[in-house]
């Protein structure tokens, strides 16, 4: 017992330091680092969407800077072809001069992938991407190779330019564990941007966390225990978003198309662990479930037409789930 | 399996709770339980001396509901699980509590759970059970019962209660309760063939008090205006224009008779002049025998005043009015009828208990029973009749209306009542058409009048028709010119 009481003091005190160093470089945006960290610890992958220049990509790279993992960076373009990232076989000779066929791995052989403007490559190569995130493995030329644990993939995305672009398909949405909204910075979090970027003075980012420790964290969250009841307001969450479930509110009724799967149940109490384990707790709270439930699921609904002619969001949508889908006993 | 001292405390807390929360639940719901049950008791001993056996019951259930909710109540103590989540929740555990209790309850192992268990064993070690789920007594309900509790002993027990009890019993009914259950004891006095002489005085008195205060019940005006109304309707039968609703009001039915002249008023602007005079003649007739009455009389002259005047819109208003106040009056004077056929029942029930001699002020009981439509079928008695001639002329209108076999129309559309005289030697007449006939009758003396049942003439057989020679005329025409 003394060594899980280390692990989890282990577990809290690396979260901090993850937290504290990220908050060393970027400015604000406190809740979209704490999700990508729950992410990260949780297993999954994250989807990071929010209009140029507000730092997504400084984001992702001080996340990975703090961490001593292997980082690659592929900026997506239509003529991306998915052997830019997978990897490819080739033909080397060698000093002898026999010639034999060598694998030469991608940039998705890291433990960290930044997919800067995922939804810039064509499907052919987001469906590459797919595989490795879901199975962590990559097949080339019929040979399948197994990535590095931990394998975290944190992607990008502008909403606005649409021009040129490939929408991720839902499978393709559904894999990833949250998406991440990035906003405008306030006024005091401007003038602190501008204070730190334009003096010259750089902040270089410490590595805290090695991929043992992640690793470690990783299957310590996933040993958390659940209540019941806690498991069934996660469940009540994940139904209520499905327009034709008799619990479901008026907003899903009228605006959702097709609800949350079960990875989104699945999402919403793994990440509900992590959040529990970052708060020094070794069991799951309605509140860890409410935590995560707009990273967790936003992406997972697709709203009908009447949404998107009134301006409607899945934020609002499950705004309005979270209000009315009340836990036992509250 | 042994649990730890923290589980052991964790298990000791969460029945705490759970007996608080029983506590507080049966708290809510006793005093209300007692309430429903004295409620019962009380309703009992206001009703019980008038219904007897339904009293009783009354109050078996209204104790027995109460009771059943309380022992339900007791035996739902709540589960360890959901005192947990009542903890969690009331001092913000954040579902350590309640998850730990599950933990041990399912016996989970492992370093992680055992640490979950401790960790919410440290928090909840210092929780103080009383604060943290506070129970309140509910004095307000508590007060309540005790005061109903107070009145049904007073009710029961003295003397004043007695009284006030008697006097609630004289107003919870109402004045047909009171009859019927009036109705109800002479029944039973009756079929119980009551020997003891005190007891049948008492009854007798009793059915004089009920019969006083029916008396004092009754409305002499609703008879004075029902008297009148149906004064109106044999004086509107005959009339050209109004009948329908001269008819209604003549049988009784009121209902009826509102709806006759409601169409009357939304007629009146398709009607020509001499049936608006009719109609003006009519309302002053209507106005006249109804002038006792404030609002419908005021409103017939009202009606036949602007139809005097030429403005048909608003005498159909007016009649419009008329005939909503004689709906109104339906049901006031159905009332008036019922009660006065108790009273009338009552009177023969006490005369019936006096023996052979008739009660002072109950003579012509008989005659006041209104078991019977009065008016019907006297009407013809009054009125000359003149033979069996019926004129299908009809009103001007043309509407096509159903006469009785006593009534007739005039040749100016007036109605009139005849009376068939069974003495009379009529000739006999057969209605009954002969059957029609194709192609004639053999006996000619026999075919049925074209003039009176319709003729059917026959048509020429087919097989007779002179056939074409179609085949000359068409060579003719093909042929080279030559024509014959």
């Amino acid at each position: 017992m003394a060594t899980t009481t280390k692990a989890i003091e282990q577990f809290q005190q690396v979260a901090r330091a993850l937290r504290d160093e990220v908050g060393r470089v970027i400015v604000g945006h406190e809740l979209a680092v704490d999700h990508l960290l729950i992410s990260l610890l949780a297993g999954g992958h994250s989807l990071i969407e929010g209009v140029p220049g507000l730092g997504k990509t400084m984001l992702v790279r001080t996340i990975a800077g703090a961490l001593d993992l292997k980082y690659a960076r592929v900026q997506f373009t239509p003529d991306l072809m998915p052997a830019d990232i997978t990897g490819t076989t080739i033909i080397r000779e060698s000093e002898s001069g026999t010639r034999r066929f060598e694998f030469e791995a991608g940039p998705l052989f890291a433990n960290v992938v930044l997919a800067d403007e995922i939804n810039r490559a064509t499907p052919k190569t987001q469906a590459a991407l797919l595989e490795a995130m879901a199975e962590q493995t990559v097949t080339v030329a019929g040979e399948t190779h197994r990535l590095e644990s931990p394998f975290y993939v944190l992607a990008t995305q502008n909403p606005i330019e649409m021009e040129g672009t490939y929408p991720l398909p839902e499978a393709q949405l559904d894999r990833f564990l949250f998406k991440v909204l990035v906003g405008y910075p306030t006024g005091e979090e401007l003038e602190e941007i501008l204070a730190r970027t334009t003096t010259g003075a750089e902040t270089a980012v410490r590595k805290v966390a090695n991929g043992e420790d992640i690793n470690g964290m990783i299957r310590l969250a996933r040993e958390v225990p659940i209540a019941p009841h806690v498991t069934r307001y996660a469940v009540s969450l994940t139904k209520a978003t499905h327009p034709e479930d008799a619990d479901a509110p008026t907003a899903a009724r009228r605006f959702v198309r097709y609800g949350a799967s079960p990875r989104g149940a699945q999402a919403l109490v793994l990440a509900a662990k992590v959040a529990a384990l970052s708060d020094g707790r070794l069991n799951v709270s309605f509140e860890d479930i409410r935590y995560v439930l707009a990273p967790a699921l936003r992406h997972r609904l697709i709203l009908n037409f009447e949404a998107e002619a009134e301006g409607v969001d899945a934020d609002s949508v499950l705004e309005e789930i979270a209000m009315v889908t009340l836990p036992e006993g509250g | 399996m042994t649990q730890t001292l923290t589980e052991v405390n964790l298990f000791r807390l969460v029945r705490a709770v759970s007996r608080r929360m029983w506590l507080k639940d049966t708290l809510r719901v006793g005093p209300r339980a007692i309430g429903l049950a004295l409620l019962g008791i009380f309703v009992g001993q206001v009703l019980g001396p008038r219904l007897g056996t339904a009293a009783a019951v009354v109050v078996v259930l209204g104790v027995g509901a109460g009771l059943a909710l309380v022992i339900s109540r007791a035996r739902r103590m709540p589960g360890s699980m959901a005192a947990a989540i009542q903890l969690d929740r009331g001092l913000d555990l954040k579902e350590r509590v309640s998850t730990a209790i599950h933990l041990v309850e399912t016996g989970a192992e492992g370093a992680v759970a055992a640490e979950q268990i401790a960790d919410a064993g440290r928090h909840a070690w210092s929780v103080e059970v009383g604060s943290a789920y506070r129970v309140a007594m509910p004095w307000k309900d508590l007060g309540a019962v005790a005061l109903l509790g107070i009145a049904v002993a007073l009710l029961a027990v003295t003397p004043i209660g007695v009284g006030l009890r008697e006097a609630l019993e004289s107003s919870v009914g109402t004045r047909s309760e009171i009859s019927g259950t009036i109705d109800a004891d002479t029944r039973s006095g009756t079929a119980g063939g009551h020997s003891d002489a005190a007891l049948a005085e008492s009854e007798l008195d009793e059915l004089k008090r009920a019969l006083e205060q029916l008396e004092i019940s009754s409305n002499p005006e609703a008879l004075a205006q029902r008297a009148a109304l149906e004064a109106l309707g044999q004086e509107l039968r005959t009339s050209s224009v109004s009948r329908g609703f001269g008819r209604e009001l003549e049988d009784g039915n009121l209902a009826a008779a509102a709806a006759e002249l409601g169409r009357l008023a939304e007629a009146m602007p398709e009607m020509n002049a001499g049936e608006i005079e009719k109609l003006q003649r009519d309302l002053e007739r209507a106005a006249e025998i109804t002038a006792d009455d404030p609002i419908l009389g005021a409103e017939f002259s009202r009606a036949a005043q602007s139809l005097g005047a030429g403005q048909r819109r608003a005498a159909g208003d007016d009649l419009a009015r008329a005939a909503e106040s004689v709906g109104q009056l339906a049901p006031v004077l159905a009332a008036e009828e019922d009660l006065q056929e108790r009273i009338a029942a009552l009177e023969r029930e006490i005369g019936e208990r006096e023996g052979a001699g008739g009660l002072p002020g109950t003579e012509g009981s008989e005659g006041t029973d209104p078991g019977s439509p009065a008016g019907t079928g006297e009407l013809g008695g009054n009125l000359p009749g003149a033979g069996l001639e019926s004129n299908a002329q009809g009103s001007e209108r043309g509407e096509i209306e159903m006469l009785g076999l006593d009534e007739r129309l005039d040749a100016a559309g007036e109605l009139e009542i005849v009376r068939i005289d069974a003495t009379e030697d009529a000739p006999p007449e057969d209605f009954a058409p002969p059957a029609t006939q194709l192609n004639g009758d053999p006996e000619s003396s026999l075919e049925p009048s074209a003039g009176d049942y319709g003729y059917v003439q026959p048509l020429p057989a087919i097989g007779d028709e002179l056939s074409i020679d179609a085949g000359g005329v068409v060579a003719d025409y093909f042929s080279d010119g030559e024509r014959p």
